[in-house]
């Protein structure tokens, strides 16, 4: 295979590489000047940056190619890149996908593998297959397989030998390869990297990166330290060159971050699963353990120091990608959410998970009352009543709300019918009736004496009372009492059960809750609710502005109300209206007031 | 936590936000009602998140169902009626 530049080209990521591409890679005789210059671009030899092989790499192929240019560039006069011709396709395909600084790691790389005599070049060498392997990640499981089948090429240069390395890492095997000292960090950087030999490619098209980046991180985990290194030196490859994993560690973790960052992004965005992340963290231990205790004897103290310290850092990186990547799903759940920051975003994704979630109860209550609220229905149970309440899916208030609230969903149809005297919930009705029963206490002493004797239903007077004992709170925190007392006080209105007891019961509920009448049963009732909601209204310090400012109006129909309703509910709650439109509720809540 | 103090080794600013964060990623965890049941001492922001998205996308499909079942309703009624009118204003 023609392993020239003009083979990148065509090769994509599946371009195997032929071993001399590796041999080429690994360029110990050519100067650090020579690798760092001659970048293949896509059919330009770029000076290698670190920051530019992280672009250039940014692209497989293209990051495949400059690989294997450099490789073939700098390998030109070296010798022992022979044994490397037989690097394995899958590894030079893992090498090629891998956006690598491919100078850097390839140095080090090399004069790991290929050397074996100098401990520092290591992190090259592992930053090359750490690189890819962070890049790809493939999934232990995944690369490992693929990897055996490299590890035992005959062929298996030094280089391979080193790769053959980070398989059996990857699998826990222990590495014995006498370049150890230098292959332990390669190893360990290898072994995410070694799984790119063949597993690399697959895994990169597989996963779609979004296990490599926790895969690779594992992997390197894996190795522990050496992945650590192996990662830096990835990132940092162009610095890598003979920079010992300690000290490459740092700049390397720098440097990682960009091209892992932005092979994280798009893996990231793909990857939806948690498994890999288990998967990743499972053998990431795994595999530091394994590694630690293989290295133990042949790590200084500081090497280990410093690997602990990246593999913390590593960890670190990969749980806050991990919370990353879940914002930005949670993110795109969220309408109209145009916040970037973090603090923002959360914030937001409160509001609207609490806008959601009333907008689910006032739904299922209301599925679950208009059936009740035919005129002359009468509800002639109080269990029924009760039965209703906390049938109604209370969304996350007080029950385990999916199963229950999807089943009271199902049932509340049929049930609301039949709904008479059976009554399953019973346990629940006390959670309900509890909290309201506080407000009802402390309201009940405020003194709404006016608006209960309005209705003159002590059902109604409760819920009165509870609704303006609640409303004063409001805010996020009581989004369960209002949900609750919402809950009791509708179940209290259905006991009344006659339609118009149930107007009359969310004028009352209206007038509690918005200080303003609700809609009018009779003009009469009106105007005492304007009375009283001015009352209140004083009385809570609220104007009529409560809630949004404008005058409340006398609704016409009851569906005014329950629209206000819930729309003071959010407004008190201080969500914005994810769910309701403003034009909506402006029109609900602009009723004119009955005149007599 | 460890992890904000590394963070802030790397970015003294982060440190702030990262307790806001914190404090609303309780404050979301609260909300959510599997976590708040079996309330752990400690669950991880990663499963806050998580359970987040899940749960919202619950609710989503809840809604819909519900306004299916509105939808329905609505149709089987008079459309003058009251009933009518509120499950109007429930669909919106």
């Amino acid at each position: 295979m023609n392993h020239y530049v003009p083979d990148f080209y065509e090769m994509e990521e599946d371009y195997l590489f032929p071993a001399s591409v590796f041999s080429r890679r690994k360029k110990p005789t050519v100067g650090e000047e020579e690798i760092m210059e001659l970048q293949w671009q896509d059919g330009q030899v770029v000076v290698q940056r670190p920051s530019k092989k992280t672009a250039v790499v940014g692209s497989g192929g293209s990051g495949v190619a400059e690989q294997v240019v450099e490789r073939e560039i700098r390998s030109g006069g070296n010798e022992e890149q022979q044994q490397h011709v037989f690097m394995q396709e899958d590894e030079m395909v893992s090498w090629l996908q891998c956006p690598l600084d491919d100078s850097s790691y390839e140095r080090d790389l090399y004069t790991d593998l290929f050397c074996s005599a100098p401990p520092p070049p290591t992190p090259i060498a592992t930053v090359a297959p750490p690189r890819v392997v962070s890049e790809i990640r493939p999934p232990p499981a995944r690369s490992r397989p693929p990897i055996p089948p490299p590890t035992q090429k005959p062929e298996s240069s030094t280089r391979v030998q080193n790769f053959v390395h980070f398989s059996r890492l990857l699998r826990n095997e222990p590495i014995s390869k006498p370049s150890v000292t230098t292959s332990t960090v390669v190893e360990s950087n290898e072994s995410p990297m070694v799984a790119p030999g063949s597993g690399i490619s697959h895994t990169l098209e597989d996963n779609g990166s979004k296990q490599v980046n926790r895969e690779s991180v594992t992997a390197a985990a894996g190795g522990e330290l050496g992945a650590v290194a192996c990662e830096v030196t990835v990132t940092s490859s162009p610095d890598g060159s003979g920079a010992s994993f300690s000290a490459s560690a740092e700049p390397h973790r720098h440097q990682r971050s960009a091209p892992s960052s932005a092979a994280e992004g798009r893996k990231r965005k793909a990857r939806e699963a948690d498994d890999n992340e288990g998967q990743s963290e499972d053998i990431e231990f795994e595999f530091g353990d394994a590694k630690k205790q293989g290295r133990g004897g042949s790590m200084s103290s500081t090497t280990k120091r410093s690997r602990a310290a990246e593999v913390h850092n590593l960890s670190e990186r990969r749980r806050r990608d991990r919370i990353n990547e879940k914002m930005r799903a949670l993110q795109e759940l969220i309408p109209r959410c145009n916040k970037s920051d973090k603090a923002s975003m959360l914030d937001e994704a409160i509001e609207y998970l609490k806008s959601l979630q009333l907008q689910v109860q006032m739904m299922s209550m209301g599925y679950g009352t208009v059936p009740m609220m035919y005129p002359g229905s009468v509800m002639p149970n109080p269990a029924v009543a009760a039965q209703m309440g906390p049938r109604f899916p209370m969304p996350a208030f007080h029950v385990q709300h999916d199963p229950s609230r999807i089943q009271a969903h199902n049932q509340s149809g049929p049930t609301l019918n039949s709904l008479v005297a059976h009554n399953p919930n019973q346990p629940r009705i006390p959670n309900f009736v509890d909290p309201y029963q506080q407000f009802i206490v402390a309201q009940h002493n405020a003194g709404k004496p006016s608006s209960s004797k309005e209705v003159g239903n002590p059902g109604n007077k409760q819920l009165v009372a509870g609704r303006l004992g609640l409303l004063p709170r409001t805010r996020s925190d009581s989004v369960d009492h209002i949900g609750s007392n919402w809950q009791n006080g509708i179940s209290q209105l259905e006991q009344q059960c006659t339609g118009t007891l149930m107007r009359r019961a969310y004028i009352k509920l209206c007038f509690c809750m918005f200080g303003t009448s609700g809609p009018e049963t009779t003009r009469i009732e009106n105007q005492k609710n304007r009375k009283k909601k001015n009352q209140i209204q004083q009385r809570q310090g609220k104007k009529n502005t409560f809630i949004t400012g404008k005058r409340v109006k006398a609704v016409k129909h009851d569906f005014d109300i329950l629209s206000m309703i819930l729309r003071t509910l959010l407004h008190k709650i201080g969500h914005r209206n994810f769910l309701i439109t403003h034009q909506l509720m402006y029109k609900t809540l602009n009723f004119d007031e009955q005149k007599s | 936590m460890s992890s904000r103090r590394s963070r802030s080794r790397q970015s003294g600013v982060s440190r702030i936000s990262d307790d806001q964060i914190a404090d609303l990623v309780s404050k979301l965890q609260q909300l959510i009602p599997e976590i708040r049941n079996r309330r752990s001492d400690k669950v991880s922001a990663s499963k806050v998140l998580q359970e987040t998205c899940n749960y919202i996308r619950n609710l989503h499909r809840e809604v819909d169902d519900l306004s299916d079942r509105l939808s329905e309703l609505l149709e089987s009624t008079d459309s003058d009626s009251a009933q009518a009118a509120i499950i109007r204003s429930l669909l919106m």
